[in-house]
Formats: structure tokens, sequence, C-alpha cells
């Protein structure tokens, strides 16, 4: 860790170099002109040749004013290589934010293809944090050894020591693999259900049952791959095991309650459930959203929340749904109260007239009213 | 200069090692410089020095990537063979030392260095080649080269650098001036004595020359040889291989007396992209190095190389490796940065006229008048 210390320090001290200024104020001159000249011409307003016939084109417009700047900053770098010949960290932090440019171009072309929340969770959890990431390494790059950075030992337990670069495996591998791994996912069961003409269902529970396996597989490589001691492993998994099997008892059954669902099929995203969600009240329709890892994601119309339902109580309690596998059509009832000075037939008549009118409500069988009490 | 420091800092120091340097050497040089940086801190615990090692061979390459990023280190502990290539490009910078300061460094080292009042670098040791021997397979090293090709006739096995770079101490051994002074030129009888001697030593078939030095080395580890022309740096690898085994001994007089041997210099060097700051405290750091106390540590520690600082007194009888080096750099050849510079830009062009009286397809009549003319020259 002091070798990290001290490549940053030295960086830092770096940095009072003329040489090194002088780079960063070149950069921020052609920030400086490009501020400049983007007011001026206004590209992003302008309407682009051909958007009409490559609709892709205008997804990309708003990008135009930051594919200026990196020309505002590759010409500068030029410039300044040309008049000094040191243009390196200049040249550097222009590649790094193209770079970036470049995650944009692809992350527009990604939403033309797979659905926008798996795109911006891919966005905001991996590619970004991975551009940070990169961007911090490839700093660290210009003023040390990386290798030898990351190679350095950090901790010890045992015999076994632990270097950099098995704490940050450790670390990034097991964030990519919870975070980045429902693209892939999502693509290979895409093609899945291309192949075998899965259902949309299916499709939805291979992508997470894919997701899982990823998870899975990738942390005992990674572990393998740090080269923990499997025995060390096994002991430590063995002593905590019955104080995971208290403590996180609700967590493990969330999640197998998960997995069934899933291979069951019982409870699908896009289903309609009646649930109650208030003790003593009535049940309430709500949308199956997404099956979670531990909790079931509902959209409750009334009042347009998101409800997060722990899988077990699927097991628990039984549901009413309003999206079987027979068909979609349900009878739907509304309780009505009149005053006694309104006839039964006229409130009757005016409820099945009014029931007529509204659009998803059947002509045959048609809707019909009832009285069901008549007292003081 | 060992007196605390005002404000701290952090500088970065590259300490270039041998593509030749086993693991176990590179081991010992970063020890060194572990030792030599722990004692700098402690007198000095505000600054903060990175430090690297880089082969030589990708040198070049390092700095080239440092430099164009205006992040070139700000200290370089470098042999003498490279400073002119780096001052070419720009990559480092003299530095002005006062009467005071120059006064730990040998006058004629301090001269080779110096240019426009300048030192181009602090020299931190001097060493010299040396004959490597193993004292299991022969009782003593040979003092002449009449001695030498006798024991070879005798099936000892000896091996040389075929490079002119490095046999100038054997042409040197035949009256051969290699940067003649004022009017005086090469000795054209001299170079010609001296490619007789290349011959006959390759007549012998005990005798090899070989152009890389690593398979000299290796061959020497492996016992192919008993006598090589052994370089300062070889030593740790030899003495580890060799043990008591490993006899080290003066390079061998020729017909004109004892051999100059070039004086080698392991240099501190200063980068040219540091700010004000670092100058300091790389300066700081170079010139505690030359101090009587670090340099008589040093070599002592090290007990194959010579310090820089005159006022020092060396145990002699207790190192005899030392002595013997002494010795050689008493008569040795200090070369300015341009003279080395020159000297090994002429290997390339005169290694295939050495290659030819050496493999016997030219005679050394027909090759030394141009060899002469390349050295006249060449090394003026």
């Amino acid at each position: 860790m002091n070798s990290f210390v001290l490549s940053v320090d030295h960086l830092i001290s770096n940095f009072t170099r003329p040489v090194v200024v002088w780079q960063v104020v070149v950069l921020l001159l052609a920030l400086w002109a490009w501020f400049w000249v983007s007011r001026r011409l206004g590209l992003e307003g302008r309407s682009w040749p051909l958007t009409r016939r490559y609709p892709l084109l205008s997804q990309l417009r708003p990008l135009t004013n930051e594919l200026l700047l990196f020309g505002f900053l590759i010409l500068a770098s030029r410039l300044l290589d040309w008049q000094t010949g040191v243009a390196g960290l200049a040249f550097f932090m222009t590649r790094f934010y193209g770079l970036c440019l470049l995650s944009r171009v692809f992350v527009v072309l990604m939403r033309q293809a797979l659905p926008l929340p798996i795109v911006t969770q891919f966005d905001v959890r991996v590619l970004r944090p991975a551009l940070v990431l990169f961007g911090v390494a490839a700093l660290m790059a210009q003023v040390t050894d990386l290798n030898a950075l990351i190679n350095a030992p950090m901790l010890r337990f045992g015999s076994d020591s632990f270097l950099v670069s098995d704490l940050l495996l450790l670390l990034i591998g097991a964030y990519v693999l919870v975070a980045g791994t429902a693209l892939p996912a999502w693509g290979l069961a895409w093609l899945a259900r291309k192949l075998l003409g899965f259902s949309e269902q299916a499709y939805r529970a291979t992508a997470l049952l894919l997701r899982y396996l990823f998870v899975g597989i990738g942390l005992v490589l990674i572990l393998a791959m740090v080269g923990v001691n499997t025995t060390v492993l096994a002991a430590i998994s063995g002593g905590l095991s019955v104080g995971l099997g208290f403590g996180l008892k609700e967590v493990f059954s969330n999640f197998l309650s998960g997995l069934w669902l899933l291979l069951e099929g019982a409870v699908r995203p896009g289903d309609v459930l009646l649930l109650e969600s208030t003790p003593g009240q009535d049940p309430e329709p709500c949308e199956v959203i997404e099956l979670g890892m531990r909790a079931t994601t509902l959209w409750r119309d009334r009042d347009n929340v998101e409800l997060l339902v722990p899988n077990q109580m699927f097991f628990t309690q039984s549901m009413v749904t309003y999206s079987g596998r027979l068909d979609r059509l349900r009878r739907g009832q509304v309780l009505i109260t009149a005053h006694y000075r309104h006839a039964p037939d006229q409130v009757i008549a005016l409820l099945e007239e009014t029931a007529a009118t509204i659009s998803r409500v059947l002509q045959d069988p048609a809707p019909k009213g009832l009285l069901l009490r008549y007292d003081a | 200069m060992s007196s605390s420091v005002a404000a701290g800092g952090t500088i970065s120091l590259l300490v270039e090692t041998s593509r030749l340097n086993t693991e176990r050497e590179r081991e010992r040089i970063e020890d060194n410089v572990e030792r030599s940086l722990r004692v700098f801190q402690r007198y000095n615990p505000d600054v903060k020095v990175k430090w690297q090692l880089v082969p030589s061979d990708r040198m070049v390459q390092e700095l080239d990537y440092r430099h164009r990023r205006g992040l070139g280190p700000d200290l370089l502990l470098i042999t003498d063979t490279d400073l002119a290539a780096l001052g070419k490009r720009g990559w480092i910078r003299p530095v002005s030392l006062d009467a005071t300061e120059r006064q730990d460094i040998r006058p004629d080292l301090v001269e080779a260095l110096e240019s426009d009042g300048q030192m181009l670098a602090v020299p931190e040791l001097v060493f010299t080649r040396m004959a490597c021997f193993d004292r299991q397979r022969m009782a003593a090293a040979p003092t002449s080269l009449d001695q030498l090709i006798d024991q070879a006739k005798a099936g000892k096995r000896f091996g040389f650098q075929s490079r002119f770079s490095e046999l100038t101490w054997l042409y040197t051994s035949f009256g051969g001036e290699l940067f003649p002074q004022g009017v005086a030129s090469t000795n054209p009888s001299a170079l010609l004595d001296f490619l007789r001697w290349l011959r006959l030593a390759n007549l012998q078939p005990s005798i090899v020359f070989e152009i890389s030095p690593q398979n000299l080395l290796h061959g020497f580890l492996a016992g192919r040889y008993q006598w090589v022309l052994c370089a300062n740096r070889w030593l740790p690898s030899l003495q580890d291989g060799m043990s008591e085994r490993l006899g080290l001994a003066a390079l061998p007089q020729g017909p004109a007396g004892d051999p100059r041997a070039v004086v080698h210099m392991r240099l501190w060097a200063f980068g040219s992209q540091s700010n004000p700051r670092q100058q300091e405290l790389a300066l700081r750091l170079a010139l505690f190095n030359i101090n009587v106390v670090q340099q008589r540590t040093m070599a002592i520690d090290q007990a194959t190389v010579l310090p820089v600082n005159p006022a020092i007194g060396l145990p002699f009888k207790a190192y005899p490796v030392l002595a013997v080096q002494y010795q050689q750099y008493k008569r040795g050849l200090v070369l300015t940065n341009q003279q080395f510079s020159d000297l090994y830009a002429l290997d390339e062009q005169v290694q295939p006229l050495m290659d030819a009286v050496i493999s016997g397809s030219k005679t050394p009549e027909a090759i030394a008048p141009r060899l002469h003319q390349v050295l006249r020259e060449r090394l003026r």
C-alpha cells in the first residue's frame, strides 16, 4: 500500500512541473475554445441530413458537442506535441475522453437492441464505474510500474499472502459479477428465445437463471484465481453456515423461493395478482414487474407505487391471479350504494349502461348489475 | 549535506540494471539501493524517493515514454556508457557544484564529467574490467600475454570478448593510444602487433573470442573457461556460482607494459524535467551518496568497486580485489562522455575488421591500415 501512496504522492508532486502544467493549460485552452465555438454553432439544435432515412443518426445528435470537443482536444495535443515534443499526458487525457465518448455511442447502439432498463443498469452500474477504474489505473500507469504496484503484497494470512491484485480481483470481480452479468444473461436468453421459441415468461426466467449461474461460477473462479486455501475456506464456511442458518435464514429462504417461482412459472412478470398489502383490508390488484433475487417488485395501479414483496410470501400465502394460464379474462365487481329515493331498477340500468361504455369491458357476456341488499 | 531538509518532497529515481542480471543480482541491487535510501531518509525524513529498476535494454524506451508525458525521472543511476546518449536526447541536465562539493570527487573524474563549468553527472563509484579465473583449475592468473599464450598451449581455456571496445586494454598493452593527445596519432605498429596477437591467440584452440558477453559469463560459470575478461556487474553472479573458486586478478601485461583499462563509472544523472524543488532534492541525494561515510561503506560492502571520494583510505590488505581495482584505476583511461560515446559507436564499424582478423579470413597486415584509418578518424 506504501507503494501506492508513494505513486500518488509522486503524481501530485509532478503536477507542479512546468512541462506538466503546460499540458494542462493547453487542454484548458482547448476546452475554452470548444465552449466558445459550440455556443456559436449550436450543433445539437441543428437538423442533421439523412436522419429520416437513418433514425439512429438522430439518437447520436446529443453527442455532437462531445465529438467537437474531442476534435479540439486532439488538435491541441497535436499542436503541443509538434511544438514541444512533450504532450503524452495531453494525449492520454484526450484518448481517455475519446474512450468515454465511444462508450456513449455504444450505449446509444445498445438502446436500439435491448430493453432500456437493462441498458441503463449496465451503463450506470458497469460501464461508468469501469471507465473510472480504467482511468485511474491508466493514470497510475503514466507514473509508475503498474505491474509492480498491483503485484505488491498487501495482506498475510498464515502462509498465504495476498497481493494488491488479489484484493482488486476480489472486489472488482465480485462487483462486476453482481452488477455486470445482467446484460450477457439477457443476451444469451434472447438468443435462446430466438432459437428455441421461449415464451416471454420463460425468456425472463432463463435470463435470471443464467445470471445466477454466472455469479455462482464467477465467484468460485475468482476465489480459485486468488488462491484462497480451500481447506481454510471450507472450515470458515462450515463455522459460518450455522450462524448464517439462523441469521440469514430469511434471505436464503427468499432466494430459494425466487428460484422456485422462476422454475415453476407460478408468478411471472406481467401477471396481475390480488395482494393483501395492508393486513385486514381487501386485497388489491398489482402487476408483477420483476422477480428479484430476494424480493418481487409489484406495481399497484391505485396509487402508482411499487411494492417489494419477499419471495417466500408467494409460498406462505394463497394468491388470486387475474392473469392465469387459460386466458386473461376476469370478472370484476364494483360495490355501489344508492339512496332510498332512487329506484333500484333505474340504478342497475344506469350502472350496466355505464359499464358497457368502458373499453375493456366485454359486450358478451354483458356487464350485469345485481341488487345485493335493500335494508334500513 | 547530511543535515535535515527544511521541507520535504517526492523524487523519482531510475536505477539501471544490466539485462544480463539474474533475479538474485537484481535482488542484491534492490537491497543496495534500499539500504542507501534508508540511510538518506534517516537524515532527510521528509524526502520520499520513488525508485524503480530498469534493465539497460529498456532504459531508452522507458525514458522516452516518461519524457513524452513530462514525467521524466528526477534522478538516474546509470553507467557512464549511457550518459552521452541521454544527454543528446535532452533527458538529463548538467548541475553546478561548488568547490567544497567538488572536493568529494577525484579530480580526474571531475575533469572527465565537466562541461562548460558544470558537471554532466555526479560519479558514485568507479571500476575497471578485471581478469576472472577458476582457482581450482588455474593456480594463478597469467600476469603477461606471453604467459597467457603458454597456459593456453598447456590446455587452459581462455575467453575474450571480440568487441574492440572490450579489448582496448589489450591494444594499449601493445603501446596503442586510444585518444591521442595533441599531434600524436594512433600508433600503426602497435595496432599491427595487437592484430597479430589476436590472430596468434585465435590459433590456440583453447582461446575463444565470443561476441556475446552472456556466452562468456555462462561459459565461465559452466566451467568451459578457466579465465575470462570480466565485467564488474558479473561479479555477484560469479561469487554466487563459484564461491571460493572465483579468483580475481589484474589484466595481463603486454610488450609495452601494463594495460590501460577503461575506467567505468556509475553515475548519478539528473532529469531535465524536474521542478526546482525536485532538482534540489535530487542533487541532495546524489551528494549524500558521495560523502566519506557512505562511500566507504559502499566500497567495503560491495568490495569490487572503488569510491570516487579521494579522502577515503581503503583497507587493501583485507580486500585484495579493491587493491587490484585501485591499481588498474590508477593507470587506467578515464574517458569523457563524448569519448565513451565515440568508442562504443566505433564497435559497429570496426567489428567486421576485427572478425576478419580473428577468423583468419584476412591477414593482420591487410586489416591494420584500414583499422588505423578508422581509429584515426573516429577516436580523435
